[in-house]
């Protein structure tokens, strides 16, 4: 008796797992693979997203020129007025998908989205090499990419999401 | 923004134009004509008949199908230094403008009056009937959504204050609104995140959820999953209407209590995640330097500012005054405020008007009398965490730096700051920024 009460508050419990993760309103599509891969253009710190292509420092160098980006950031990316693209902010960034990422959604800035991957590729691998973190003959795609070393990575710190809750007092506080 | 001249040369040509579409709404308008007008009736109203209470330009149907304010009120959002400065990598851009403060006689932001800080994107122009959010990544099921479908999902309604990091005291403005003008405060509506993730089926290993704007930058951010499902909201409503383009019409995540980049505009993707996504917005930018590393800031401390008297204005009499300020905290509820009257050496309790709202703007009030002496003012913020509002030299040493450092912007790499904001009044009752 005892063990049937129990079951069926086991039963009566996963039923509202099953509540909380589920279906229920049913308002939204469910999205295709497919949908989905046109949808997303964000590529993480693993490079899974990543499309096929491939680029080296040495083509980089003429798209530099050649897609403007030499308008804003200088002929040879360190002069500005746009921010120094050589020893400056993006050496120090963790991820070299990052950079990758970020010049593919965002730049050249009022054309973006207007790269092709092996544009984004070279101009990635230019900029690494240009910044000292991979040969000149290095070639840059979806699986070199994530594997590129960046100084600073460990200067990260894993945020600590698994211990935050609503209320936790911030890392930031200041004792007065 | 735009200058006065331009609003007001942008409001006669709306003025005109709604004048010939009038007939469109003949209702209102034969309702309109019933009533008497000040200035052109021959009643006796009072409004009607004190002396330069001619009717106001424009057309009147428009201004009561879409309220305008009086002519006579003149507040505007000022544009923020960084969009006219030269070596700024927004310059040229699409500006930055601030709220004014000092102008502002509640806690809610007037939504025209609120701050508005694009990264230099213009505002797309989306057509909210062909606008989808689609939730994906680390989820059973992928989903999108149009608006409808969204609006008719459970909705939630939270006053919520939105302070961009950048609000930092030691750049060392005169006025209010340039020192503190990235804040605002709105009543947000829309569905919680949480619904549309439970919708979608959260996988068990999943830890961020990176949204993502539609403007031509898709400006992306990682928010952790725990926060995401506790209190972020998927808004389309602001203050009681559409959020407003520059605010991220049609759809914007709202994250209380976070930096306000975290509260991504044109929302057009959720995706969950394992891991921060380390775009530009949190490798490039917004990671702090601590002296222990590269670190996420999560909450925003609790901070306050005396709005009356601030910088730039001017005390026209000996007298009674009354102290008036905002204090919030990304940590919940403003506890106490206290404002002091002598440098930060005595503190006393202000009074907190109304509710005191969690994550929320909150006025507080302080009665004065001022006798012609040169004084400086702070106010100081307690959360409900016990959190206590810094003086910006317990802030810069927090962040490995000194008061002289942060002031001349030689310091860098620290997180939002917080600290203590204080105005000094001069005999001849101006005041201004006493920082130090
Ligand atoms: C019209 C001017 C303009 C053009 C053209 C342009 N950029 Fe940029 N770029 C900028 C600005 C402005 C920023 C800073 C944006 C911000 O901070 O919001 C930037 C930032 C960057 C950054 C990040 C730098 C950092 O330290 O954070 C990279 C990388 C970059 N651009 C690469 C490129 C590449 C590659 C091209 C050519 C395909 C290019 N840019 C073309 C203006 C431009």
């Amino acid at each position: 008796m005892q063990y049937l009460k129990l079951l069926v508050v086991v039963i009566a419990l996963s039923a509202v797992t099953a509540w909380a993760q589920g279906p229920s309103y049913k308002l939204g599509k469910t999205a295709t693979a497919e949908e989905v891969k046109t949808w997303d253009t964000s590529v993480g710190p693993e490079g899974k997203e990543l499309p096929a292509g491939k680029g080296t420092a040495a083509e980089g160098e003429k798209v530099f020129t050649a897609r403007g980006c030499t308008w804003c950031h200088g002929p040879t990316g360190e002069e500005g007025p746009a921010p120094h693209l050589v020893g400056g902010g993006i050496a120090g960034w963790a991820f070299a998908t990052s950079i990758w990422d970020y010049i593919n959604r965002a730049m050249p800035l009022n054309h973006e989205g207007s790269l092709t991957p092996n544009e984004v590729y070279s101009l990635t691998a230019y900029l690494l090499n240009r910044n000292k973190i991979i040969q000149p003959g290095d070639v840059l795609d979806q699986t070199t990419l994530p594997k590129v070393q960046m100084p600073n990575r460990g200067r990260y710190i894993a945020p600590p999401v698994d211990k935050w809750k609503p209320g936790t007092p911030r890392p930031f506080k200041i004792e007065p | 923004m735009e200058t006065k001249k331009a609003s007001r040369r942008r409001f006669l040509r709306q003025a005109a134009l709604v004048g010939i579409a009038a007939g469109a709404a003949p209702a209102l308008k034969a309702q309109m004509e019933m009533m008497p007008m000040s200035g052109s009736s021959t009643g006796g109203s009072a409004a009607a008949s004190s002396p330069g209470a001619a009717a106001p330009p424009g057309n009147p149907t428009d201004r009561l199908a879409y309220g305008v304010r009086s002519r006579h009120e003149k507040t505007i959002r000022a544009i923020a230094g960084d969009s006219v400065n030269p070596e700024h990598m927004h310059f040229g851009r699409m500006l930055n403008v601030l709220t004014p403060l000092q102008d502002i006689v509640g806690s809610i932001t007037p939504t025209p009056l609120h701050f508005v800080s694009a990264h230099g994107y213009t505002p797309p122009d989306i057509d909210p009937k062909a606008h989808r959010l689609m939730v994906q990544g680390m989820v059973d099921r992928p989903l999108v959504f149009t608006l409808d479908e969204l609006k008719q999902l459970p909705s939630t309604s939270r006053i919520i204050y939105l302070e961009c990091q950048a609000n930092r005291p030691e750049y060392k403005q005169e006025t209010l609104e340039l020192t503190f003008g990235k804040t605002g405060c709105s009543q947000w509506t829309g569905v919680l995140l949480s619904v549309l993730l439970k919708e979608a089926g959260v996988r068990a290993d999943a830890k961020w959820i990176v949204g993502e704007g539609s403007e031509n930058g898709r400006m992306t951010k990682s928010t952790p999953l725990s926060k995401a499902m506790d209190d972020v909201l998927v808004a389309y409503g602001m203050n009681g209407e559409a959020v407003r383009p520059e605010n991220g019409y049609p759809l914007r995540l709202v994250v209380p209590g976070f930096e306000a980049i975290h509260s991504v505009k044109w929302l057009r993707q959720i995706k969950v995640t394992d891991r921060p996504y380390m775009g530009f917005q949190e490798t490039g930018r917004y990671s702090p330097r601590t002296p222990k590393g590269i670190e996420f800031t999560f909450a925003q401390g609790p901070k306050s500012v005396i709005t009356y008297p601030s910088g730039g204005q001017k005390l026209m009499r000996h007298g009674f005054h009354e102290i008036r300020g905002l204090a919030w905290s990304g940590g919940g509820r403003v506890s106490k405020a206290e404002v002091s009257l002598d440098g930060g050496k005595t503190w006393k309790e202000a009074q907190l008007q109304g509710p005191a709202l969690p994550v929320a703007h909150t006025r507080f009030t302080l009665p004065w009398q001022w006798n012609g002496e040169d004084v400086v003012l702070m106010s100081r913020c307690t959360d409900e965490l016990g959190e206590v509002q810094p003086t910006l030299a317990q802030f810069a040493k927090f962040w490995g730096a000194t008061s002289a450092e942060f002031l001349a912007g030689t310091a860098s790499g620290a997180g939002h700051s917080n600290a203590i904001q204080p105005w000094g009044v001069r005999k001849d009752g101006t005041v201004f920024n006493a920082i130090t």
